[in-house]
């Protein structure tokens, strides 16, 4: 090979290697551009990330929305390179109109901002009008050499752009926030992209805002009806306390009215004056009709004393009134429960309302649900919250009627057991014979009381105070017994206990005790339930309601 | 089509038959000839290699897609060894290509798209692999599972019941470990 053919061969081979180097070159060249590619995207994802997280950051934290507004408003401006930031919202007017907030976000120096903001004074977007109209009606905007309604405005953005997007609350568009500069900016898919879930962020602000006040609202609210329940607790407990006073006092009287011809009569009869002995009788007869009569007034219209009403249908009714307070209240009655009857309705009213209310003041969404079932004499209501623990003094309020009623209020976790004394018929006493041991220490009360008795064909024994009670009950075998509550030396709730508990002997401990009484303080009627008694009758009785009460405990003649 | 394959496809004809081969077949193929392993190039400048690489060395295109996948096989597990490592043979490596090696291809690729495989194993041992891809290069795959048992020290034959370019729907190949 001569020195030519070597040259040619060299020549060749260079020019092999510049045409592979150029190869090298463009791929490499290549490579850069698809890094570069790569890397842009990389940072606009992770700068639309950083403003997305920030946005969440600020929605959450925000309590006032304008304050969330703004601060989303300024990392846009800032992040994103505009001049201004403004936020509209819907007018008080026309919710289909948007009118500027005064929120604005950019240099006061700089003059682009200024002429902006006096060129949007008192501007009415409707929809479709302007850009702020066109988010309203298709959504997120990105407008190059956008057209306005305003001629100003639309002068200041001729060969600008605006990015703007809206704020949804519940599907509804209720503010605008958009963006300007005088220059024509690239589309910015990621920013675009981020306007939706930006606006549903912000959206979050203002619907936790509207959370919070209907709250405050709902508890304002409650916090109504318990002090309204709480006075109306208290005024109750007064007017029982004073119809209590009016009733003893009332007693005494007419004690006094038929103990004074009696005695007149008594004594004529000694000295064998009839005439006085019979004009004094007739006084005593013309008295005892009277108050008779009043007595049946009285009896027809007693708002005073216990109500009594079917354990079910008491909770029920009460329930159903608290749904249609405030939400769902479940309620499940054991069956043994369901024909129960409970005492003093008005009380378990006032017990049972407070604690949902009580329970409800402290969550107002909590789902309620409320068990019946009985143990033994007393009714156990378990009242459950889903929620949070119920306000505690709410729940003082609750305790204190519930021990006034002689029950207990048992706090649990997620609840309170109310428990309260029941009178149940299907586990009533019944007599053996009808023979009655009328226990009264007012002479006036033996003789009216035993002459009724006599009339409805019922044999009378009489006892004195408690203490004769318990020793006729250990000599005789009585059909039942009518029992005064205030007695010298050994007063009926006591003896009543004491026959229970064995102490007239054990044929006696279930005969069937009814209570008279002029009581109707608050408790009273619960604590004769607790001690053993069967029945109520409330001084003063008729002749019919006497003869009613005791022959539901008596065998058939 | 990613330029990796082109770079692997370049690797292998250096090695077997030296650099200047390599630089002769792209001047005598109407195609640009610079290949970055990230970027795209169209699928018709790999059908235009291909053609000129057979006809340079004498075998049928599927023959030649063949070769180049059983040999670049070792080369990609020099570059990217920690998909290999973790396998014990050609089975568990084939069977993780959906779920484990194309999700990295995808990340490493931006807008790569590798094929999908669908696997079938039979009592006998052998395994029925679908290859869906609107690229049809099967043989490309066969050369390339070819390549995975020689890495794991195995032998396979492998037939192709059907394939795209007969009018089927998609491609099988049928691996059968020897």
């Amino acid at each position: 090979m001569d020195l030519n053919e070597e040259l040619q061969q060299a020549y060749e081979r260079i020019g092999r290697l510049e045409r592979r180097l150029d190869r090298e070159k463009g791929a490499r060249r290549e490579s850069e551009e698809v890094a570069e590619r790569s890397l842009r995207r990389l940072y606009t994802r992770q700068r639309a990330l950083d403003l997305l997280t920030r946005t969440a950051a600020v929605s959450n934290a925000a309590r006032d929305a304008d304050a969330a507004f703004t601060s989303v408003m300024q990392m846009i401006v800032d992040d994103y390179e505009w001049r201004v930031g403004h936020l509209l919202t819907a007018a008080r007017d026309d919710p289909e109109v948007l009118v500027s907030t005064g929120i604005w976000v950019g240099r006061e120096s700089d003059s682009f901002f200024s002429d902006v903001c006096n060129a949007t004074i008192g501007a009415r977007f409707g929809p479709g009008v302007g850009v702020p109209g066109r988010v309203m009606v298709h959504g997120p905007r990105w407008e190059l050499q956008p057209s306005d309604l305003l001629p100003a405005r639309e002068a200041l953005l001729r060969g600008g752009t605006v990015f703007a997007f809206g704020v949804m609350v519940e599907a509804r568009l209720v503010a605008v926030l958009e963006f300007m500069t005088p220059v024509p900016k690239p589309r910015d898919p990621d920013l675009i992209e981020l306007a939706t879930p930006m606006g549903e962020q912000l959206g979050r602000v203002i619907e936790r805002k509207r959370a919070r006040e209907d709250a405050e609202r709902h508890r304002t609210e409650l916090e109504g009806t318990v002090r309204e329940r709480t006075s109306d607790l208290l005024k109750a407990h007064d007017r029982a306390e004073a119809l209590a006073r009016a009733r003893s006092a009332l007693f005494n009287t007419v004690t006094h009215e038929l103990a004074t011809p009696l005695h007149n009569a008594l004594a004529a009869l000694d000295n064998g004056d009839t005439t006085t002995v019979r004009s004094q009788l007739g006084l005593l007869k013309d008295r005892v009709d009277a108050l008779l009569n009043v007595a049946a007034e009285n009896g027809q219209d007693d708002a005073g004393g216990p109500q009594m009403c079917v354990l079910a249908d008491a909770v029920h009714q009460i329930c159903t009134a608290q749904e249609s307070l405030g939400g769902p209240v479940t309620l499940a009655v054991d069956p043994t429960a369901a024909e129960e009857v409970l005492i003093d309705t008005g009380r378990l009213r006032s017990a049972l309302d407070t604690v949902i209310a009580g329970m409800r003041l402290a969550d107002p969404s909590a789902a309620i649900s409320v068990r019946v079932h009985l143990a033994g004499r007393e009714a156990v209501l378990e009242v459950r919250s889903s929620g949070h623990a119920a306000d505690p003094s709410t729940m003082e309020v609750a305790s204190r009627a519930i021990s006034e009623a002689h029950g207990r209020f048992i706090e649990s976790s997620g609840g309170v057991d109310l428990v309260l004394p029941v009178s149940r018929p299907r586990l009533r006493r019944q007599g053996t014979n009808r023979r009655i041991l009328l226990v009264d220490d007012t002479k006036v009360t033996q003789q009216l009381a035993s002459m009724m008795l006599a009339g409805g064909g019922l044999e009378v024994d009489l006892a004195g105070d408690g203490i004769e009670a318990l020793e006729r009950l250990r000599e005789t075998q009585y059909g039942a017994v009518l029992m005064d509550i205030r007695m010298p030396r050994l007063d009926g709730l006591t003896a009543t206990q004491q026959v229970r508990a064995g102490e007239a002997g054990p044929n006696s401990a279930d005969i069937p005790i009814i209570a008279m009484t002029a009581e109707a303080a608050p408790g009273a009627a619960e604590a004769g339930l607790l001690a053993g008694f069967d029945a109520y009758l409330t001084k003063p009785f008729t002749k019919d309601s006497l003869l009613t009460v005791v022959g539901r405990f008596l065998p058939a003649e | 089509m990613k330029g990796i394959i082109f770079n692997l496809i370049e690797e292998v004809i250096s090695q077997d038959y030296g650099a200047d081969a390599w630089d002769d077949l792209l001047e005598g193929t109407p195609v640009s000839g610079t290949y970055s392993a990230v970027a795209t190039y169209p699928d018709s400048e790999l059908g235009a290699i291909v053609d000129s690489a057979a006809a340079m060395t004498g075998l049928t295109p599927g023959q030649l897609l063949r070769y180049m996948g059983r040999r670049s096989l070792p080369l990609m597990a020099a570059r990217y060894p920690e998909f290999f490592t973790m396998h014990t043979g050609a089975r568990t490596f084939l069977l993780s290509l959906n779920e484990v090696i194309h999700p990295e291809v995808r990340k490493l690729y931006e807008g790569a798209q590798p094929p999908h495989f669908g696997f079938e194993e039979q009592s006998d041992g052998t395994m029925v692999m679908e290859y869906h891809s609107h690229r049809a290069l099967c043989s490309l795959a066969e050369g390339l599972v070819m390549g995975a048992a020689d890495l794991f020290g195995e032998t396979v034959t492998i037939t192709q019941p059907q394939c795209k370019l007969d009018g089927y729907g998609f491609c099988t190949l049928r691996v059968t470990w020897t």
